[in-house]
């Protein structure tokens, strides 16, 4: 009697369990092309070639020549490759002389710029190959390609932090 | 036999009920998320907004220009176009030579003043942006455009007669 009750008290695998499992795969299978969706991954249509110019400001002598042309840039906060090293650019940084105040030809305030004797700008240029998502903007590893965007990179021999000053796209 | 066959028929059990009231609330979730972030903006109204983007360089400063679509960051949403954008020296603090603090324009950061025409809605607080942001004076908010990125705050929200 136990036995016999115990044994249709099993729980069997039957159809509602299958649709209920189809549904919840549906509901997460929504869930992920959403937020594809907004991080702008998915929903992107073409293709372009894109060249963009990162600046990375304030970097000691000693790192200011480190990225070479040809060397493979990669976005070290997602580990992807982000394109080709076409060309490199160094200048002095600048600063804001705020203890230097000087009237100009128009009789208003302002300060000198000056350089910093051992800080420079490196200017670096890369090309790749952008996806174009939503609005027509062009996405490098699902980042916006826009003056003022911020892309954290690397090389093989140095890292920072670089705004994008200049871009071009080429449209197949 | 027949016995058997009936304890094999599908039953709804607890567990079923408890999944299927989670799946409902997903999809009510998905479908509340999807309409605030998608018909928000469809509001079909206005108000010309005038806002400050302070202390950027001077290449994304240029890249500023009249009816230039503008879009949110965060959602990619269409909100507006540029009326037009005035390009200045932005604000610095120094000290001149009689060692008082003065304000000077910096050589190297430029301001930019933007008047825009942005959709959204209008609420009993203000003007929401898209349908979702309150836009207060002093409101920051992030934007792009064809050509930049930045974030602008807000100094004056009208309506558009």
């Amino acid at each position: 009697m136990n036995k016999n009750s115990s044994e249709s008290r099993k729980t069997h695998f039957n159809l509602i369990d299958v649709i209920i499992i189809i549904a919840v795969l549906a509901v997460i299978a929504a869930i992920v092309w959403i937020i594809l969706l907004q991080s702008g991954s998915v929903g992107q249509t073409d293709d372009v070639k894109i060249t963009y110019t990162l600046k990375f400001s304030l970097v000691r002598e000693e790192f200011a020549s480190r990225v070479k042309i040809g060397d493979s840039a990669v976005n070290s906060s997602t580990g992807n490759e982000i394109g080709t090293v076409t060309a490199v650019s160094v200048e002095k940084s600048k600063y804001v002389n705020t203890d230097a105040v000087v009237t100009d030809e128009n009789g208003e305030y302002t300060v000198e710029v000056s350089e910093y004797p051992d800080m420079y700008d490196v200017y670096v240029t890369v090309s790749t190959t952008a996806t174009l998502g939503k609005n027509g903007i062009a996405y490098v590893d699902g980042y916006r390609i826009l003056i003022g965007s911020q892309i954290y990179f690397r090389d093989a021999s140095f890292a920072s932090r670089g705004f994008i000053t200049d871009f071009e796209t080429v449209k197949d | 036999m027949d016995r058997k066959a009936q304890n094999k028929k599908a039953k709804l059990n607890i567990i079923d009920i408890i999944i299927i009231f989670a799946v409902l609330i997903c999809l009510a979730a998905i479908g509340l998320r999807i309409y605030f972030t998608s018909n928000a903006n469809n509001t079909g109204e206005e108000a010309l907004v005038t806002f400050e983007v302070y202390g950027i360089s001077e290449t994304n400063a240029m890249a500023f220009g009249e009816n230039m679509k503008l879009y949110l960051a965060s959602s990619d949403d269409e909100v507006g176009y540029i009326v037009s954008a005035a390009v200045s020296a932005a604000k610095t603090d120094a000290v001149d030579g009689d060692g008082k603090i003065t304000s000077v324009n910096d050589p190297i950061k430029k301001t930019v003043v933007v008047t825009a025409v942005l959709k959204g809605k209008w609420g009993d607080d203000g003007f929401y942006l898209d349908g979702t942001k309150l836009l207060s004076l002093g409101t920051n908010v992030e934007i792009y455009t064809e050509k930049n990125i930045f974030s602008f705050t807000v100094l004056d929200v009208d309506n558009i007669e």
